[in-house]
């Protein structure tokens, strides 16, 4: 088994999923599987999932789409639109949940792969945000995250 | 809109999550939630309008000085989204895993016959 280190975090201030791992893979084979889309129907999907249909246009602005089906055989449409392309070490692009006609059934999130080369091996910090615009993520970040301290003790009030 | 939209959109400024963190410590006119800033009281009122619009606070009748309180809930919902996405992202990193180390040793094989 793979050496694997992995740590996930939700950042309150920006309502932000951080994941950081590192693959025993070179740069360049990891940004392919993040790019292709041939790849992108191997691997990116929870347990469980196939996805039978994955495309896209690996240029700024173009878009990318993909059907997941789930265990249960329910399919699931989602895209987006690259945003963001610097081979082979960032990707930024946009992710939507949806319906059958193509159209948007959840908020947009903004995705940011970042890659870097350690030796043999690539350190990978994954981002998924984004449900706010950039400028309003300045100052305040402290009070967010007492606030979710807070939310916290409320919940398990 | 969905009440995830209505969350994610009311919290996408920076005036409103500050409000939201000093309800965290507790009720508060809007008096003493414009204080900080330098916001007049209508500009905080439209704040606390998109915010009571998300269900995010409600604001008293019954006292003088309507206090206005957070409302869990909705936060909850948005955070339980995020974590879902945390569990679908690291399943698929274990399968890249997986798949990285299936390629590199498929061209190791084809390496060793050529």
């Amino acid at each position: 088994m793979a050496e694997k280190t992995s740590t996930a975090q939700t950042t309150a201030d920006a309502l932000e999923l951080v994941i950081n791992r590192t693959f025993n893979a070179p740069r360049d084979l990891v940004w392919r599987a993040w790019t292709d889309p041939e790849m992108l129907k191997v691997w990116s999907a929870p347990r469980g999932f196939t996805i039978p249909r994955s495309e896209g246009e690996l240029r700024i602005n173009g878009p990318w789409r993909a059907t997941m089906v789930k265990p249960d055989g329910e399919e699931l449409n989602l895209g987006g639109t690259y945003l963001e392309i610097v081979e082979p070490e960032r990707l930024v692009f946009t992710h939507m949940w949806m319906d059958e006609n193509w159209n948007p059934t959840s908020p947009y999130s903004v995705c940011t792969v970042t890659l870097t080369a350690r030796g043999n091996k690539t350190e990978m910090n994954f981002r998924q945000g984004g449900f706010e615009s950039e400028e309003s993520r300045d100052g305040h970040s402290e009070g967010w995250i007492e606030c979710f301290d807070k939310l916290e003790e409320l919940l398990s009030a | 809109m969905t009440q995830l939209d209505l969350t994610f959109a009311a919290l996408s400024d920076p005036t409103r999550r500050a409000i939201l963190s000093r309800l965290s410590k507790g009720e508060a006119s809007v008096t003493q939630l414009a204080e900080p800033f330098d916001l007049s009281l209508p500009a905080i009122s439209k704040h606390l309008k998109v915010l009571q619009k998300a269900g995010l606070i409600t604001q008293g009748r019954e006292a003088q000085w309507r206090p206005c309180r957070l409302e869990a809930r909705p936060l909850k919902q948005a955070a339980d989204w995020i974590d879902h996405y945390r569990k679908y992202w690291e399943e698929s990193f274990d399968k890249l895993d997986s798949y990285l180390h299936e390629i590199q040793s498929k061209e190791r094989k084809r390496g060793r016959k050529n």
